[in-house]
């Protein structure tokens, strides 16, 4: 395996007073691998740490210790340009509502300033004609439906063409029915393109997770562990209903009863 | 006309009292001496030469200093919104610049800089900041920190950040400090001019007040208060509206 994102020895604590030690572990001794071009999940119940995980890949959040956050062989601490590498897709759209879907595309090419300028027209113009939005980019926030809003901060973190995306439960305030939808457009995008994206995506529904993940590491309550790290070698488009991914879920969600001591 | 009823009851009240009760004209003078003298001041017409020329030197101080003070406040006011250390240094110094009559400060720059010009702009530019400082501060406090986290992840910064995301998201706070900060302006100019300066709007109603002439004292007050409100109907109230209603469209 080569990894894209090492996370290596990693402790994260919080001050908490409802503690008799006052700190709420999070991490402890914790080390993570993430697969180049793999869909990984990571999967467990809330308040585990799963989009703790995601903000330390991202530098927007430095543990307490590690011996390394190594981005493709290289530090993040000693090259926090890494970090334009990566783009986000929050669990809500955190569009800016005073900019069209277009615009706020823009806002995030700007930021990260990896994409040169004049691609910049081409590049949106893609993405959201990729996503569905090709006749929508012009509206504004408000003037879309909650499903397009998620699809234009997709676009937001695509348009990057990001070598690593990082995903936050993105789905998981929408309806079942945009939900899939969404999930679909995702796949489309992801598997449609020659050398695929190393996507870390955070989620605690098991259905989701045995139909999204090429890779799954399933987390215990905090202070967190890996009690599962498993491959899902299934072919796209994949169906939610369809017997395999029924079984993998089967599978998820035994060994979450069994491991992460979470039963259904 | 609802609105208009208490100012026609006003003028009435007004009227009656100045012609039946307090029957001293150049002290008390009835409306119709103050609407001669507002006739007269339109006309261009002043004891110390044409009342355009004061005027405008007077609007030219107040637009100068509140830009100023419009820039200033709102830029230490992101700063000081963002970064608590900064807000703790400029409470006190704000406070202070609030609290201390603008009369002090007009005669403490008048000590530093003699009659000229930058004694009441660097007054109101004093005054004006500290309001507009507080209530960019609040503004910026007050922005969603899923989106300041969006914005870090985005790596969105300096120029940036401050144009595209901070003073859009502060929209209707900066309207309402520029119209809090106009009409205090309008207030205190003419304070600093009647101490401190050979031209302007206050210089014209210090004269009229050696002289005890009333009449084109409150002219000048109606005609500046007249001034304060179109500025207001015009350009501010249709400004706050606006944002207002793109700010509940996108709830």
């Amino acid at each position: 395996m080569i990894p894209k994102v090492s996370l290596d020895n990693i402790d994260l604590s919080f001050p908490d007073a409802s503690r008799p030690d006052g700190r709420k572990v999070i991490y402890e001794d914790f080390s993570l691998q993430i697969e180049k071009g793999s869909f990984t999940v990571l999967l467990g119940p809330s308040g585990c740490g799963k989009s703790t995980l995601l903000n330390i890949i991202n530098g927007l959040l430095k543990p307490n210790t590690a011996r390394g956050i190594v981005i493709d062989g290289t530090d993040l601490r000693s090259e926090p340009d890494l970090s334009r590498q990566m783009a986000y897709v929050f669990q809500g759209p955190r569009l800016l509502r005073w900019k069209t879907l277009a615009e706020n595309a823009e806002f995030g090419l700007r930021g990260l300033g990896v994409q040169p300028r004049e691609k910049w027209r081409d590049l949106i113009d893609k993405y959201f004609r990729a996503v569905g939005l090709g006749d929508a980019q012009h509206l504004y926030p408000h003037q879309v439906s909650g499903g397009m809003r998620q699809r234009a901060s997709i676009v937001r973190a695509w348009v990057n063409e990001p070598q690593i995306l990082l995903m936050d439960e993105p789905f998981s305030h929408l309806d079942e029915i945009t939900a899939a939808e969404m999930r679909r457009i995702l796949t489309n995008l992801w598997t449609s393109e020659e050398e695929r994206r190393t996507i870390v995506f955070v989620t605690h529904d098991i259905s989701e997770a045995a139909q999204l993940a090429t890779d799954i590491i399933m987390l215990t309550p905090a202070p967190s562990k890996i009690c599962l790290r498993r491959k899902v070698d299934l072919p796209w488009p994949r169906r939610m209903d369809s017997d395999e991914v029924i079984a993998v879920e089967k599978e998820l969600r035994h060994a979450f009863a069994e491991r992460a001591g979470i039963g259904f | 006309m609802l609105n208009a009823a208490p100012v026609v009851v006003g003028i009435g009240l007004w009227w009656t009292i100045t012609t039946f009760v307090l029957v001293q004209p150049r002290l008390f003078p009835p409306p119709q001496d103050v609407l001669a003298e507002l006739l007269r001041i339109l006309s261009n017409d002043g004891p110390l030469g044409p009342t355009y020329a004061h005027a405008g030197a007077t609007l030219l101080r107040l637009l100068t200093a509140w830009s100023i003070a419009f820039v200033i406040g709102t830029l230490l006011g992101v700063l000081a919104g963002r970064r608590r250390l900064v807000f703790d240094f400029m409470a006190n110094p704000v406070w202070i610049a609030m609290s201390v009559p603008s009369v002090v400060w007009v005669f403490i720059l008048l000590v530093l800089f003699g009659i000229e010009n930058i004694v009441p702009v660097s007054a109101l530019v004093l005054l004006l900041t500290a309001p507009v400082f507080l209530g960019t501060a609040e503004g910026v406090r007050a922005i969603s920190k899923d989106l300041l986290e969006m914005c870090d992840s985005y790596h969105v910064r300096g120029w940036q950040r401050l144009t595209g995301f901070y003073l859009p998201s502060i929209a209707s706070y900066m309207v309402a400090n520029a119209r809090v900060s106009f009409a205090y302006g309008i207030r205190i100019v003419l304070i600093a001019e009647v101490i401190g300066l050979p031209n302007g709007v206050g210089i014209l109603v210090a004269y009229w007040s050696d002289t005890l002439f009333m009449a084109p004292i409150v002219a000048w007050g109606i005609l500046l208060t007249a001034v304060g409100m179109a500025v207001d109907l015009l350009v501010f109230g249709p400004l706050q509206r606006r944002i207002r209603q793109e700010s509940e469209l996108s709830r």
